[in-house]
């Protein structure tokens, strides 16, 4: 379908190439069904663990396969692409499919049996369809991260619905008000500094935001000078989604979910932290003289134009561009050639964190070159700044070097 | 009674209406909003990045950034301009 606006007396015309790849957004959901017909064909206990296998291992390489997609709409089409229905609903039809896999995972989990799944699942077995829900679940918080920015009253509450499987609806508050205010500063918590490990960044990111949130709202309604105990308070009613869904299949299938309903929930954080963790990596914003930090720019992201990964979290990577128009639509967000670049996919990224050494291989002369050498204008861990100020010094970027 | 509007995401605060879920009840001048308060729609500019609604022509959306100390360092600039036009009156008043 050709998309075409008038500017100027001239015709301008574009076609979107990925129009029905977005579709494909709605196959993560989907997982768990695949994982029903993989031990129905196979028997064999291993396609359980088909849910970290197909984000950590397939998307992966379905991004070296398949490269890279510059393609940009044309500046004048972005209005009418970003009117196009069609994008929402393909975001919004994430959100059944994610609730009906759930629920039959829980049905499973709780000892259920079904044609192909003769006897109840092993504990083993158990474990690795609960990572494969959290898998699901993690997407499901970057279709959340979607459509919690914009301005439509629906949409953000269609935001809460798929943060309920994890428990994490104070994200699309801290998210929106808290991380995109502070985003690549010391004082984020969801912006990974560089030295710093995943594993530190974890508590830090997860501890943090949920403190910020809760003070976002405590702070509002102070303002309002009305208590913040109240399902007004949009922590409140976000998280009342998740204690009716948990407590919902708790009362369909038994206690004995709990467990692994707990996995699911840190498996999808793991995943979206993660996210979180590479998505500014090292990244710093200048103060200016005013005491406030400059606005945010393209420089202060990570991007990446896998089209795999791409296709699957909603242009997510063209990270540059959803940090300057936060409310802009998927469909819209462009590749800024000036920004930085990933070498990979986020889907690869992630696996890379898990070994820092590996990590910083990849990593820091990346973040390095971005500040020109000067490793004092990056987002330095307290942990380790020392270690990186002695070993690549501070203040010899070429601007410095020029002026002095 | 004036309007305000994000140079982001072009949000307009009415200070009529106000923004009572914010904490603005209606009636509340723009001015009397803290400074650091950011848009309830983007979240990426603050109070004092808004414009008078008359004053705005576009959004910063593809870059040119409008923010305070932009507007700071252009009224700078033209106050310089306008310092050294005078001075420059001044110095050809006395040489003649």
């Amino acid at each position: 379908m050709t998309i075409q606006a008038t500017v100027d007396g001239q015709v301008i015309q574009w076609r979107d190439k990925k129009r029905y790849l977005w579709i494909m957004g709605a196959i993560i959901p989907l997982i768990p069904l695949m994982m029903w017909g993989l031990w129905a064909w196979t028997g064999a206990t291993i396609v359980w663990f088909f849910g970290p296998f197909f984000v950590f291992v397939l998307i992966p390489l379905f991004d070296l396969l398949a490269g890279l997609d510059p393609n940009n709409p044309p500046d004048e089409l972005i209005e009418a692409l970003e009117e196009d229905r069609y994008y929402r609903w393909v975001t919004y039809a994430f959100i059944p499919v994610q609730i009906a896999g759930l629920i039959w995972g829980a049905y499973l989990l709780g000892g259920g049996t079904l044609p192909g799944i003769e006897d109840p699942l092993t504990v083993v077995q158990k474990i690795g369809l609960a990572l494969g829900l959290g898998m699901v679940a993690g997407i499901g918080i970057n279709t959340a991260h979607e459509l919690g920015h914009k301005k439509e009253e629906h949409e953000r509450w269609f935001a809460r619905v798929a943060l309920a499987q994890t428990f994490y609806g104070h994200f699309f508050i801290e998210h929106n008000r808290g991380h995109h205010v502070r985003v690549a500063t010391p004082e984020d918590p969801a912006s990974g500094r560089l030295g710093e490990t995943v594993w530190e960044f974890m508590p830090r990111t997860i501890l943090g935001s949920l403190t910020s949130a809760w003070g976002l709202e405590k702070k509002r309604f102070e303002r309002q000078k009305k208590t913040h105990w109240t399902l007004k308070n949009d922590l409140f009613n976000a998280w009342m989604f998740s204690v009716v869904l948990w407590g919902g299949l708790t009362i369909a299938f038994g206690w004995e979910i709990l467990p692994y309903m707990l996995i699911q929930a840190a498996a999808g954080i793991w995943l979206l932290e993660s996210v979180n963790y590479l998505e500014h990596y090292g990244m710093k914003r200048a103060r200016l003289d005013s005491g406030r930090y400059e606005r945010v720019n393209p420089s202060h992201s990570w991007n990446s134009n896998n089209i795999g990964t791409n296709v699957l979290l909603y242009h997510l990577q063209r990270h540059s561009d959803h940090h300057a128009n936060p409310t802009r639509r998927y469909q819209a967000l462009r590749d800024f050639k000036e920004a930085p670049v990933l070498p990979t996919g986020y889907a690869g990224m992630i696996v890379l964190t898990w070994i820092p050494q590996v990590w910083r291989k990849v990593m820091d002369k990346r973040v390095l070159g971005h500040y020109d050498g000067d490793i004092g204008r990056a987002n330095l861990h307290p942990r380790t700044a020392e270690a990186y100020v002695r070993r690549y010094g501070v203040g010899t970027s070429k601007d410095e070097a020029v002026a002095a | 009674m004036s309007r305000f509007i994000c140079p982001n995401c072009e949000y307009v605060y009415d200070e009529e209406q106000g923004n009572p879920r914010e904490g603005w009840p209606a009636g509340t001048p723009f001015s009397e909003i803290d400074p650091d308060w950011t848009c309830p729609d983007c979240g990426v500019r603050e109070q004092v990045d808004f414009l008078p609604i008359e004053e705005f022509e576009h959004n910063d959306q593809d870059g040119n950034i409008i923010a305070a100390e932009t507007r700071a360092e252009a009224q700078r600039r033209s106050a310089e301009r306008q310092d050294e036009a005078n001075a420059d009156v001044t110095t050809g008043g006395e040489s003649a």
